[in-house]
């Protein structure tokens, strides 16, 4: 009896794991459709409630990402710096780095964290999966402290390609949701490249268009808070 | 403040020869010149009181009650290979006075290898977390920095410090910086040293917490010290602190001499003196940051330094002789300071367009914690196409009369600006 329940017991945890790891590459899956690498950069529209900005994205080593602002002119020469999970920007007026949290907002609904971080499968790990269409439904929460959404609900198509995510806050409060469209051949994928977040606090929507990418390797000394003066 | 000539004349020969040297050996390099600039106006009507003790005629000392001001402003950022030459020219002009020019910046940096930048010249350099009283900003002199534009861009509209250092880039997110700024004057009373500086920057715990630690050199030499620590997805907490020997304030003792004048001076204050602000910000899912800080400066007055000095003020008001006026205008140097106690409380409430709109808002509260006395503002700043923008901003100074932010006549304002940038 012993020998059947240690071999039970084995048993689930293998299967458990199994299903962890499927969930864990269906997630890594997600992020190859919508990151064309660890090194490569993009361009990003922003327009909300009649604004409009212009960003210029760079990303190292995946988790690594730098983000300045192009347009319009009362913006321009900001820049926001990604390491992780830890954020600072840059304002030319005030001529310093200011660490901020993930939550800041960039415009409208849209913060700087659904700006820069290009992947989930660093910040969040698969809590939980679920046939839905021919795709599936997952919900992230996160493996690193200072994540900046306290669950995901990540919906896919069946090739992995994200269709829509809702997003919430620690009291369980869903805060917006991101729908994922502009399919189009980018880098030898099909990738998303039009992203609207609905803000359910405030209100309003917000459309990110993803252009322009090119793989490119960034010096390792733009990645520097100190340095975000400099571009 | 209009320039100094010679200030001037060294910081463009100094940014020029390094820029035109170092461009020579780089001719081939392609050139790349940005400008970016704005002009603006503004208008402020200010409540000032018939008088003070410190101030018994605001008029006569420059105190108005409506200014109409203009500004212009033209920034380069010229670039060849790994050479760079930044600059900021600044032009200012009002209904009362003529117009001023200032050189807020005018440096050359060079990048040697992949890791060491450096640069001479003038330049803006601002270090630290905190936003109401920010002791690692040791080149900053709050006296000169106009609260009425938006905490963002006030900072950049003050000429910067003459100084030389290099950046040295470590794998990491690690810097070292070491700089050196002959004739610094952030003083207040036109005081001038030698400041050197070296500080290294870093991070810990997988880059939750930044650090920054430095020693200062110069007539008041110590060493500093900056903490971010990031907590949770939505909030940062942090440190900004230096701990430097001596102090700025001087005291007065003796009283107001037979010919005016005061025996001011620096009292011992028996070693290093912090000079700290510890913070708290938070933004929350509406888009709402907070930040509330505390500020310890113990180079600050004490109640009985400011007991010798309210003595001396009975002393010299009314002020009907020209030994009482000189008396009443070494107490108003002596003054001269964006902060005069040792405890402070400071809170920001700010939204970049609440309800849904573009127009951004922010509150916020100085509060002297030794006397009860503060100022408040509430500004709003809306953006038009893509260039324009348009502020409005309320200022009042509370607390009771002759306490620290109603020592001066102006208790209130509200200001009108406007600007275009290209």
């Amino acid at each position: 009896m012993n020998t059947f329940l240690k071999s039970a017991f084995a048993a689930i945890v293998l299967m458990s794991a199994g299903a962890a790891s499927a969930d864990d590459s269906l997630l890594r899956r997600v992020d190859e459709i919508r990151a064309p690498g660890s090194d490569f950069a993009f361009t990003v529209d922003l327009s909300a409630g009649g604004s409009s900005q212009t960003l210029s994205v760079s990303v190292k080593d995946k988790t690594k990402s730098l983000v300045r602002y192009v347009a319009p002119a009362k913006v321009e020469g900001r820049s926001i710096l990604f390491l992780g999970p830890n954020m600072w920007i840059y304002v030319p007026g005030t001529r310093r780095a200011l660490r901020i949290s993930p939550r800041q907002r960039v415009l409208g609904g849209v913060s700087s964290a659904d700006v820069a971080r290009t992947v989930y499968s660093e910040d969040y790990r698969v809590a939980g999966s679920e046939p839905s269409g021919d795709g599936h439904a997952l919900r992230l929460e996160p493996r690193v402290k200072g994540a900046a959404y306290a669950r995901i609900d990540l919906t896919i198509d069946e090739r992995g390609a994200p269709l829509k995510a809702e997003y919430f806050t620690r009291g369980d409060r869903k805060i917006k949701t991101m729908s994922f469209g502009g399919y189009e051949p980018v880098l030898g994928e099909t990738r998303p490249t039009r992203f609207v977040v609905t803000d359910h606090v405030e209100g309003g929507e917000t459309t990110m268009i993803y252009s322009e990418f090119r793989e490119i390797e960034t010096p390792e000394a733009w990645y520097q808070p100190g340095n975000l003066g400099r571009f | 403040m209009p320039f100094g000539f010679r200030a001037l004349a060294s910081a463009w020969i100094l940014g020029s020869a390094c820029f035109a040297g170092s461009a020579t050996a780089a001719w081939a390099e392609e050139l790349s010149v940005a400008t970016t600039g704005w002009v603006g106006a503004r208008v402020k009507s200010a409540l000032v009181e018939e008088s003070t003790r410190l101030v018994p005629s605001p008029e006569d000392s420059g105190y108005r009650d409506n200014y109409v001001g203009a500004e212009a402003a033209l920034g380069i950022d010229a670039r060849t290979g790994k050479l760079r030459f930044v600059s900021q020219l600044r032009l200012s002009a009002d209904d009362e006075n003529d117009g001023g020019a200032h050189v807020d910046e005018a440096y050359a940096e060079s990048l040697f290898g992949d890791r060491v930048f450096a640069f001479a010249g003038r330049r803006i350099l601002v270090w630290g977390q905190s936003l109401g009283l920010n002791p690692s900003d040791v080149f900053g002199d709050q006296t000169r920095v106009d609260d009425v534009f938006p905490r963002s861009e006030a900072r950049a509209r003050v000429e910067g410090a003459d100084m030389a250092g290099a950046d040295v880039v470590f794998d990491g997110g690690g810097t070292l910086t070491l700089l050196f700024a002959p004739g610094f004057d952030r003083r207040d009373d036109g005081r001038e040293e030698d400041l050197a500086l070296a500080r290294l920057s870093g991070f810990a715990f997988g880059g939750y917490l930044d650090y920054a630690v430095s020693a200062i050199g110069g007539d008041r030499p110590g060493g500093g010290l900056s903490l971010n620590y990031a907590v949770g997805e939505a909030s940062v907490a942090y440190f900004d602190g230096t701990f430097r020997q001596g102090r700025e304030k001087r005291t007065i003792s003796g009283g107001v001499a037979r010919d005016g004048s005061l025996d001011i001076h620096l009292r011992k204050t028996g070693g290093i003196t912090p000079f700290a602000t510890v913070g708290m910000g938070h933004t929350f899912t509406n888009g709402l940051s907070a930040n509330l800080e505390y500020t310890r400066d113990a180079g600050g007055y004490s109640e009985d330094e400011m007991d010798d000095i309210d003595s001396t003020l009975d002393e010299v008001t009314p002020a009907n002789s020209p030994r009482l006026m000189r008396g009443l205008g070494g107490v108003n140097v002596l003054l001269n300071h964006h902060t005069l106690r040792r405890n402070y409380g400071f809170a920001r409430v700010a939204h970049d367009g609440p309800f849904g709109g573009n127009t951004a808002v922010e509150l916020t509260t100085l509060l002297g914690l030794d006397d009860g006395s503060g100022v408040a503002g509430l500004g709003f700043d809306r953006p038009f196409r893509d260039r324009f923008n348009l502020g409005l901003r309320f200022d009042r100074a509370f607390g009771e009369e002759n306490t620290e932010f109603r020592l001066r006549p102006e208790t209130a304002s509200v200001s009108i600006y406007t600007s275009v940038k290209f």
